[in-house]
């Protein structure tokens, strides 16, 4: 969330540099940019750290951003909650298929006093150090096929604090009715030992008589999501979506863990400068 | 031969962007005879078909018959016979701005013009959203 703020701000911040973009972006077809800001109400549940507030609502202000230059690009998105910024560069298309290489994060940072790192400290997880929000950089590989696509990415938390891999792959099945632009996504991550004992596993110096130390060697998550956008005016879109997201059943006996879902249902309207 | 002076009329008008006099000193515009709600369609992507129900009325100053057209490829829609008003709903359907004319049957002059303007909201197809968290 609050990586999600830095990201507006400083879009916002950038506005003046961005409308020059736009302009020389019409002059050489270079650089491109589109940014869109938007009320969006959100009800958003995480997996649940014990004893710590896991679910957040309430209207809130997101933007999606695009900026693109020769290959790279960076994307924001309001429909990705946790995911913050892609950025990225893209090695070979041929139009159908594609290899990027990218940078994003794929896992939430959190503290002993849980998401949200202003809140007081969390009896539960007293004691434990911060998990930083990953830093993961690798390969994706893309390819379209009529109004299917599919996306697999495999990253490394190279600038993180966890020295893990993540496999990340979803395919996606795009409805065009009538004006509605609707659709579905189905994926699946796989986080390697390092990566995922990172933020789940308890070190023997964070134990104590209520942790236990903990490792996780491993683990796994599925999730489907379903987004419909539909445009109200020339410069106005109606989003709406939701997201149901499920861990592997392994990280529910970390001492850190109670829960392994996660949900956001979101609906708003944005504009598109 | 009235359906000519509307013609003249309209044409000026068009041309002119002034308002249309009648032979009887009463004044017409052409969006006033043929009038379309709504007159703008918008997509989400540039290139994409845009639909909307598309609603024309049609108001001419005298009894007719009268048709309307689609004005690239004159493909007539729906004619009406001894009229002065009616309406009719269209399942607009484009990628691109289309103009319509209603025209007098009889002569097949053009009396008035409308068109149905297709925007987008982005320009280049956004690329589908992800969930990565654990």
């Amino acid at each position: 969330m609050i990586n999600k703020i830095k990201i507006l701000l400083l879009l916002l911040l950038s506005m003046p540099m961005v409308s020059k973009a736009q302009q020389e972006y019409e002059q050489n077809g270079e650089l491109y940019w589109q940014l869109s800001l938007g009320a969006f109400w959100v009800d958003l549940t995480l997996p649940k750290l014990k004893g710590a507030k896991s679910t957040f609502g309430g209207v809130s202000i997101l933007a999606d951003a695009r900026v693109e230059y020769k290959n790279f690009y960076l994307r924001v998105d309001s429909g990705d909650f946790f995911g913050g910024a892609d950025i990225g560069y893209q090695l070979w298309t041929n139009g159908q298929e594609g290899i990027d290489i990218i940078y994003g994060n794929y896992h939430l940072s959190f503290s002993q006093s849980g998401y949200i790192d202003d809140d007081p400290t969390v009896p539960a997880l007293r004691g434990i150090k911060e998990r930083h929000q990953d830093q993961s950089f690798g390969l994706a590989y893309y390819r379209s096929v009529g109004e299917y696509s599919a996306v697999v990415e495999l990253v490394y938390d190279a600038f993180g604090g966890s020295n893990g891999w993540v496999l990340h792959g979803e395919a996606t099945r795009n409805f065009e009715l009538r004006n509605w632009d609707v659709w579905f996504n189905f994926g699946v991550n796989y986080y390697s030992g390092n990566f995922i004992d990172y933020f789940y596993g308890v070190d023997i110096d964070e134990q104590s008589i209520h942790l236990p130390a903990y490792q996780v060697n491993g683990a796994s998550s599925v999730f489907t999501q379903v987004q419909a956008n539909y445009p109200i005016a020339v410069d106005w879109v109606f989003s709406a979506g939701a997201s149901i997201l499920v861990g592997s059943s392994n990280v529910t006996k970390s001492p850190l863990v109670e829960s392994r879902h996660a949900s956001a249902v979101f609906a708003g309207v944005k504009y598109v400068f | 031969m009235y359906f000519k002076l509307i013609s003249a009329k309209y044409l000026l008008g068009a041309i002119l962007g002034v308002i249309a006099f009648d032979g009887y000193g009463a004044t017409q515009a052409p969006s006033e005879i043929l009038h379309a709600t709504p007159n703008k369609c918008v997509a989400l992507n540039q290139g994409r078909t845009c639909y909307a129900d598309v609603k024309f009325k049609v108001n001419t100053p005298t009894i007719g018959d009268y048709c309307i057209r689609e004005g690239y490829s004159k493909k007539i829609l729906q004619c009406w016979a001894n009229t002065k008003s009616f309406t009719y709903t269209l399942s607009f359907g484009s990628a691109q701005s289309l103009s319509y004319e209603l025209i007098s049957q009889a002569q097949r002059d053009v009396l008035a013009v409308t068109t149905i303007e297709v925007n987008w909201v982005h320009k280049v197809q956004t690329k589908k959203r992800r969930w990565r968290l654990f």
